[in-house]
């Protein structure tokens, strides 16, 4: 109901302005060219000379502007200098702009070298406009504002997103995979799917993806929903703030870093252009870990059971006596192993997948208004059965100038998806046996072929599970006519979620049926109000302001209803009152927060060569506890643009900016009420018979009213630099980022009644090195290659965890339990050290068996026992590099990405054991379940990787391995169709793509994944996928 | 604005009822044996094995049982949990704000909490022995725990339990069938007394249980199922007839169940664990002898573990015929094929030899079939695939009936534990001869009574109902008994293991003091 009224207004406005615009004169061109500056460059922050326009002696240029090729280049921008006269190209890169003779124009257009031009007696010009690659004058946004990109002090990083739209990249962050040095992206395994995403490792203790999530800015408004609800083809460009000053306007929420994503608006190609993308992809999983079939189990089983299946004392010859059958769990099991039954379950419920795209969309820009609307579509359907999803999404952008002084802009979109069907339990299907019986005698699907049920029926269980997210910014600027400079502007955002799952099961609750009906919502809004002023003077200063003031306030709630034993299941869940009424389940429950912050920043440039930046932002929070509900976080930076000083003369070297930051950010990490101590209730016991439950109540949380934000104070420093002729460019950046009073779920004894608490410790350091690089291999008319390799590379370490020595060993003392040591990195391994195997003719220790891992004896006692444990190595990476290539031939254009993760010598090790899982580590489960081929320990298997199959030691130890690999992650091959060929049937562009997604992988890691981390368990590839891709504009 | 605050959520007599709830669930939990920790409450001693394999589990003893297994950690933190939820009660009930109906009502929840408390720190003192003492809600995190000493421990249990049993109501006076009355807090009193070698006292507490002329044993058939052949001992343990309302005065603590009721609990599944895996038995043609699992067998056993050859044969040797508990309604020894394409169909499975060269490993597929902890014959329709012929689902593993957690017959054997103790032999065996009466058994003489006659006859009455491992383990003769009855720990088992050690985390995490390790362990 809600969407459909709002997207009633979109649409309304969006006529209205139309008819406006067609009704109003057509020369009223005074203030015309500040207007687009303004929208094209969104919140933009460039330094403006007030306008000294004489209305007399206007020449009337006109002319084309197109690019090395020959190509038009619509909506390229021409602008007066020292003017607010502007205009934009057409679609044929045609334009006409009035100036004074003596006049320049400054003629730009993303991604191109701006050119100014003297206006003498010409009056028309035909310009070609070259590439540009330092992109220097690019104007990035940074948070509530934009700046050049020559002018950041900070370390901030953008990226190309259009040349992404080839790839079949569902959600935005899979287009960033490996891109940017410093943000790290991983690898998604199921459909809908985000993936997890980090900025410059880890400063917390925590290393789930939630803790560690940068913040996402979505057209100047926090959004904290699903970025996969948001469709990559609308997104225009996506910008990273990795360092401390560049984060800090965020104060409280920005330690993570923020990913800053611009939607496309409308622009001027001289008419509407209707453009149109689809793609066609199919999936193969990367790898495809199969179970063992019957003729495999039947040399297997017998081995679970070496003991007995074997003779004594050397254990090579079979027993004739023994039979596995009994052990087997059911006896259609026994009698399918006796009877040679082969099930491929995997194989039945696994396989290729494919994904759908097609997108449309319409922008254009007339004098007043621009407008961008979009609609897209996304089917997608992975690696195991069901596992499917669905995204429409519909994209309003318009803006409009009302008056001089008053623009309206908003950004809205709806998403709907549907991710319903249930996906059999993928270590189910795995653990089957191939001699489990789909069928019963009666040729009806057996309910449980082993335990649970058989997955051809969860499959069949009615699911739907659906998520409806609306999404909309609205903004006002307000000029005031006698301060120039001057801008307010309020930005009202807000963002509506909704998602319900209702589900059925008639064979649930033991086969009486069972059914659920979920609903929840998530609501929130921000009022932003934002004051900017910007001045030059004396021609060598120039200064800009901006304050903000802004609210955000989030209200969560939830619904859940489950019946069971259904009278008569015909009706589902839309019948849930046919379940038994005394089995009726109830949940509900709902959220508050609010935030509350002020933010004032100043940028101060001298000469173009001395730039300052210094932030200061306010945070107040309902979740921190009530000794600290705000927080006070500032920053300062420093940029010199060496290559503007006198005293450089390189030839070599057209550009070098040297940088400097220090800023504060943090993280809240708190969830809305941890602050407190929070009980529980349900229903707990029905005293006597025929009664009904009294409610039990029970403490589960200790109460901290002294937690606060955990705070991180970072350095960094950065150079920029092109040279040769902007044939090489790039930048190097290093940071130290000191993290403190880390909100951290420490383990305490359970003496207390409690096993942890969420509490401020601890200190962390993260330091790295990231740079960049691109370089023109080659430029020729015909060809051209262009090089970008990226490098990033993370340290951490813990410096402080609680800061006592209570060993009194003059060192601070480590949280063995937390796996927390002084002096080391997080996500250590820290384990028993696997020196061999016991074999058995071996004298074998207490706790010990032959085939067991023989265990490193650390503190030479004598006895393997905790003490015993150390560091092996660490989980994280050693160092990240991604090496992307552009070669273009005349109309054929590829690309190549090769991505990399490294472990060197200690880093990126995983447990890529069967035992993982924790599912087959003994013998029972081995019995009961089917599992891959592995290197396992026998009597005539000594060396092999893993223990022996049925039992581990008590004290267990295992083997880590390590994950480094180099992936060939994107390839992409382009042809763009001449213009002229297109012009008969009026089309301005047509692209044809052929490209596939990690063809190769190299690595030693034996599991699904090197990059999921996921080993020989039951679990799920990473997908390859053949794209097929069109794109075609009016 | 979905969660309880602590601040709001004490402040009248339903706040602290709903408290003392969850501490009967958290009892209960340690009676289900679907958890690792319950069923180490019963293995390995000299009554049952794990039946899987020579080191599955706890089996193993001596290579398994360390400070980092996971029962050890786990049984310490659920006792401590119930330490915190009742430290919570005690140390809010008597804020002037919360009004209640009587000082008698308000000292009736605190003596109900205090029990909770003495319940939890009686099992600490006997597993672990000297624990830390904690008697106040801990309001912020703490790294200093000391042991106290294992007296200590069990004179804490007695403060709580005198307060209890002075100030819980009487058996008629309970408010709701199922919750505790005095005569609890004077059962575990006389054990705890026990331990500490207070005869008279113990003697005292549990006479207060069994002069109560509201407790009787059960001497003539009644209940759900009385019209069905059977007897009294069988009658105990059939659906519904264990609170008071069935006719039951020998319960005195019953944990409760209720099949289909949110908030009913889960029964314990002691058919599942002790239940043969008899439905996977086949014939000397290798054919099936059963269609499934069968409702006149008690469910869809896995014989996750077995009663030791001490339990099914040794115990009863004396009056295997006369002994009603160890009749063939409560002991079903041989059973009947059910599979119409075995030709051993309808006949008994031992007595035919249908599974004469059954490969019956550790008798994991037979032993025998215990019918006190099964419904047999009893499953809810919703069990039953097949109502003719009985045959059952895959979930068919619950006992779907309360539980005892003390009965009177246990008092008896307490007060007799006591009189032998302080060298009355005469009187412990009249105690004992009154359970032996009931069962049809000899009466015994009191030259005759020890105390591992007195484990032996716990056996025989209790099994499967005490926690066999805290009966052993108070009396130090846990390693003495596995040796002798348990074939498969026996020697397995180290002289130091009749205490369990100290879990490991707890040590690592008490970083600003140190928690000394038991010996032996490390």
């Amino acid at each position: 109901m809600a969407y459909n009224l709002l997207f009633g207004i979109v649409f309304q406005l969006l006529l209205m302005n139309l008819l406006t615009e067609a009704m109003a004169t057509s020369h009223n061109e005074r203030t015309k060219g500040e207007n687009e500056l303004l929208i094209l460059n969104a919140n933009h922050l460039l330094f403006k000379e007030e306008a000294n326009i004489h209305e007399a002696n206007f020449i009337t240029i006109s002319g084309t502007i197109i690019d090395q090729n020959g190509q038009p280049i619509p909506g390229a921008t021409i602008l007066v200098e020292g003017t607010n006269t502007g205009t934009a190209t057409d679609i044929e890169g045609k334009f006409t702009i009035e100036a004074n003779e003596g006049n320049v124009l400054l003629i730009s257009f993303i991604g191109y070298e701006s050119q100014s031009i003297t206006i003498g007696n010409q009056t028309i010009l035909n310009i070609t406009l070259t590439e540009s690659q330092s992109s220097m004058e690019e104007v990035v946004v940074v948070g509530y504002g934009a700046v050049r990109k020559r002018d950041l002090t900070g370390a901030i990083a953008s990226v190309d997103i259009e040349q992404q739209n080839e790839l079949p990249n569902v959600s935005v962050l899979q287009s960033l995979q490996g891109r940017i040095p410093g943000l790290n992206v991983g690898a998604i395994t199921q459909s809908g799917q985000d993936p997890r995403i980090e900025v410059r490792g880890q400063n917390t203790l925590s290393s789930s993806a939630s803790d560690n999530a940068p913040l996402i800015v979505l057209d100047g408004i926090i959004y904290r929903g699903n970025i996969i609800d948001i469709n990559p083809s609308q997104i225009q460009s996506v910008e990273v703030l990795k360092d401390g000053s560049a984060a800090a306007i965020y104060g409280s929420q920005a330690a993570n870093g923020v990913i800053l994503l611009t939607s496309k608006k409308g622009v001027d190609m001289g008419k509407p252009v209707i453009n149109y993308s689809g793609q066609y992809t199919i999936q193969v999983p990367t790898k495809n870990i199969r179970p063992r079939n019957t003729a495999e189990n039947k040399v297997f089983l017998p081995d679970v059971f070496w003991e007995q299946s074997r003779l004594a004392p050397d254990y090579l010859q079979p027993n004739p006596d023994f039979t596995v059958t009994p052990y087997l769990k059911t006896q259609q099991i026994s009698e399918g192993y006796q009877n040679d039954r082969d099930n491929d379950w995997w194989g039945l419920f696994t396989g290729n997948g494919n994904i759908q795209t097609h997108d449309l969309s319409i922008r254009g820009r007339t004098a007043n208004s621009g407008y961008y609307v979009a609609a897209g579509i996304t089917d997608q359907k992975g690696f195991i059965k069901n596992d499917l999803y669905n995204r429409i999404n519909i994209t309003a952008n318009f803006d409009t100038k009302i008056t001089d002084w008053l623009t309206f802009g908003m950004e809205s979109f709806l998403t709907s998806s549907d991710y319903s069907g249930v996906s059999p339990g993928v270590g189910t299907v795995f653990h089957l046996q191939p001699f489990a019986p789909i069928f019963d005698s009666e040729g009806n699907y057996e309910l449980q072929p082993e335990a649970g049920l058989n997955p051809f029926l969860q499959t069949q269980i009615d699911d739907v599970d659906k998520r409806l997210n609306l999404f909309g910014n609205f903004h006002l600027d307000v000029k005031l006519p006698f301060l120039s400079g001057f801008n307010y502007r309020v930005n009202y955002g807000h963002n509506y979620r909704n998602n319900t799952q209702n589900q059925f099961n008639p064979w649930g609750a033991n086969f009486t049926g069972s059914g659920f009906k979920n609903s929840s919502y998530y609501y929130s809004y921000i009022l932003d109000n934002i004051f900017s002023y910007e001045k030059s003077f004396a021609d060598d200063h120039r200064v800009s302001l901006t304050f903000l003031y802004g609210v955000e306030k989030i209200q969560t709630s939830y619904t859940n209803a489950s019946a069971q034993n259904f009278s008569n299941p015909a009706l589902g869940f839309y019948r849930m009152q046919a379940g038994d009424p005394s089995l009726n389940t109830i949940n509900s429950g709902g959220e508050e927060e609010t935030s509350l912050y002020n933010m004032g920043r100043i940028l101060y440039g001298f000469k173009d060569r001395y730039l300052f930046t210094a932030t200061i932002r306010r945070d107040g929070f309902s979740g921190f506890g009530i000794n600290n509900k705000f927080g006070i976080f500032p920053s300062v930076a420093l940029g010199w643009v060496l290559s503007e000083e006198e005293f450089f003369n390189n030839n070599l070297i057209e550009f070098l900016k040297l940088r400097a930051s220090y800023g504060q950010t943090a993280r809240r990490g708190v969830g809305r009420y941890e602050t407190q101590a929070r009980m529980n209730a349900a229903p707990s016991r029905v005293f006597g018979d025929g009664g009904s439950a009294t409610i039990g109540q029970w403490i589960t949380t200790m109460a901290n009213a002294n937690l606060a934000w955990e705070t991180t104070t970072g350095l960094n420093l950065g150079v920029d630099f092109d040279m040769l002729n902007s044939r090489l460019f790039g930048n190097i950046e290093y940071y130290k980022n000191n993290t403190e009073d880390i909100l951290y779920n420490i383990q305490i004894p359970e003496v207390t009644g409690f096993s942890n608490i969420a509490t401020n410790i601890g200190k962390v350091y993260n330091y790295g090195v990231e740079f960049s690089l691109t370089g023109e291999v080659m430029k020729t008319s015909d060809f051209s290659w262009q090089s970008t390799l990226n490098f990033s590379r993370n340290r951490n370490q813990i410096r402080s965890i609680l800061g006592v020595d209570n060993n009194n060993d003059g060192m601070e003392d480590d949280i063995v339990t937390n796996r927390l040591f002084i002096g080391e990195p997080q996500n250590v391994i820290f384990d028993y050290e696997v020196m061999g195997m016991w074999q058995l003719e071996d004298e074998v220790p207490q706790g010990f068996f032959p085939g067991t891992y023989r265990l490193n004896d650390v503190d030479e006692d004598g006895i393997i026992s905790p003490g015993d444990r150390k560091i092996l190595g660490y989980r994280d990476p050693s160092y990240r590099l991604g090496f992307a290539n552009t070669l273009r031939y005349k109309n054929l254009s590829l690309y190549v990405f090769i991505n990399s993760i490294q472990g060197g010598s200690d880093f990126y090790y995983g447990d890529g054991s069967p035992y993982a899982s924790g599912a087959l580590f003994k013998r029972d489960q081995l019995s009961y379940s089917n599992a891959m081929p592995f290197d396992y320990w026998m009597p005539e298997n000594p060396d092999a990787k893993y223990r022996r199959l049925d039992l581990p030691s008590s004290f267990v130890g295992r083997p880590y391995d390590q994950r480094s690999f180099v992936r060939l992650q994107d390839i992409s091959l382009a042809y763009n169709f001449d213009p002229a060929f297109l012009e008969k049937w009026n089309i301005s562009n047509l692209k044809v793509n052929l490209s596939a997604k990690n063809l190769v992988t190299l690595t030693r890691w034996e599991g699904w994944d090197p990059e999921t981390g996921i080993g020989l368990v039951a679990g799920l590839p990473v997908m390859q996928a053949f794209t097929l891709g069109l794109n075609v504009q009016f | 604005m979905d969660f309880y605050s602590p601040t709001n959520s004490f402040s009248n007599p339903a706040d602290f009822n709903s408290a003392i709830a969850r501490l009967y669930e958290n009892v209960a939990n340690i009676y289900q044996v679907n958890s690792s920790v319950a069923r180490a409450m019963f293995y390995p001693t000299d009554v049952a094995y794990d039946a899987i394999d020579i080191s599955h589990d706890l089996n193993a003893y001596s290579d398994k049982l360390n400070s980092v297994t996971g029962e050890v950690q786990n049984l310490w933190s659920s006792m401590y949990e119930i330490v915190f939820n009742a430290n919570v009660i005690i140390g809010r009930i008597d804020d002037e704000n919360v009004i209640f109906s009587s000082i008698q009502q308000r000292n009736a929840y605190k003596a109900e909490a205090m029990f909770f408390r003495a319940f939890a720190y009686r099992v600490l003192g006997i597993v672990y022995g000297g624990v830390p003492i904690i008697l106040e809600e801990t309001q912020e995190p703490k790294r200093d725990f000391t042991r106290a000493s294992r007296e200590e421990v069990f004179q804490q249990c007695i403060a709580d339990l005198t307060f209890s049993s002075d100030n819980l109501p009487g058996i008629n006076e309970v408010p709701e069938e199922g919750r505790l009355p005095n005569a609890v807090a004077d059962h575990l009193l006389s054990e705890v007394h026990i331990i500490l070698e207070n005869w008279d006292e113990a003697i005292a507490a549990a006479s207060r249980v069994i002069d109560n002329p509201n407790f009787s044993l059960m001497t003539e058939r009644f209940g759900s199922r009385m019209d069905e052949p059977g007897d009294v001992y069988w009658d105990l343990f059939r659906r519904d007839n264990q609170n008071r309302s069935s006719g039951n005065r020998e319960g005195i603590w019953v944990s409760q169940f209720e099949y289909l009721v949110e908030g009913g609990g889960s029964s314990p599944t002691w058919p599942r664990f002790l239940i043969p895996l008899y439905w996977q038995l086949t014939d000397t043609n290798g054919i099936s002898l059963f269609s499934g699992p069968m409702n006149q067998y008690g469910g869809r056993g896995i014989g996750w573990f077995a009663p030791t050859n001490y339990m099914r044969e040794t115990v009863w040797e004396t009056d295997f015929e006369n002994d009603i508990r160890n009749s063939s309604y409560n002991i079903i020894r041989d059973i009947k094929a059910t599979n119409p394409n075995s030709e051993y169909f309808g006949q008994n499975i031992i007595e035919s030899g249908a599974i004469a060269n059954f490969p019956n490993t550790f008798d994991r597929w037979w032993n025998l079939i215990y019918a006190k902890i099964a419904p047999i014959n009893n499953f809810p329709e919703e069990f039953l695939l097949n109502p003719e012929t009985g045959l059952l689902n895959n979930q068919a593993g619950g006992m779907m009936t309360d539980n005892y957690i003390f009965r009177l017959a246990e008092t008896y054997l307490l007060r007799a534990e006591a009189h032998l103790g302080k060298g009355d032999g005469a009187s412990a065996a009249s105690d004992i001869n009154i359970i032996r009466e009931r069962a049809k058994a000899n009466p015994i003489s009191a030259v005759e009574v020890d105390i591992e006659y007195i484990l032996d006859e716990r056996a025989r009455e209790l099994c499967w109902e005490e926690l066999r491992l805290l009966t052993l383990m108070r009396l130090n003769l846990l390693v003495d008994r596995v040796k002798t009855y348990n074939t498969m720990t026996g020697d397995n088992i180290l002289d130091h293991q009749n205490l369990w050690p100290i879990p490991f985390r707890e040590i690592e995490t008490n970083t600003e003091a140190q928690l000394t390790q038991n010996p032996g362990y490390f």
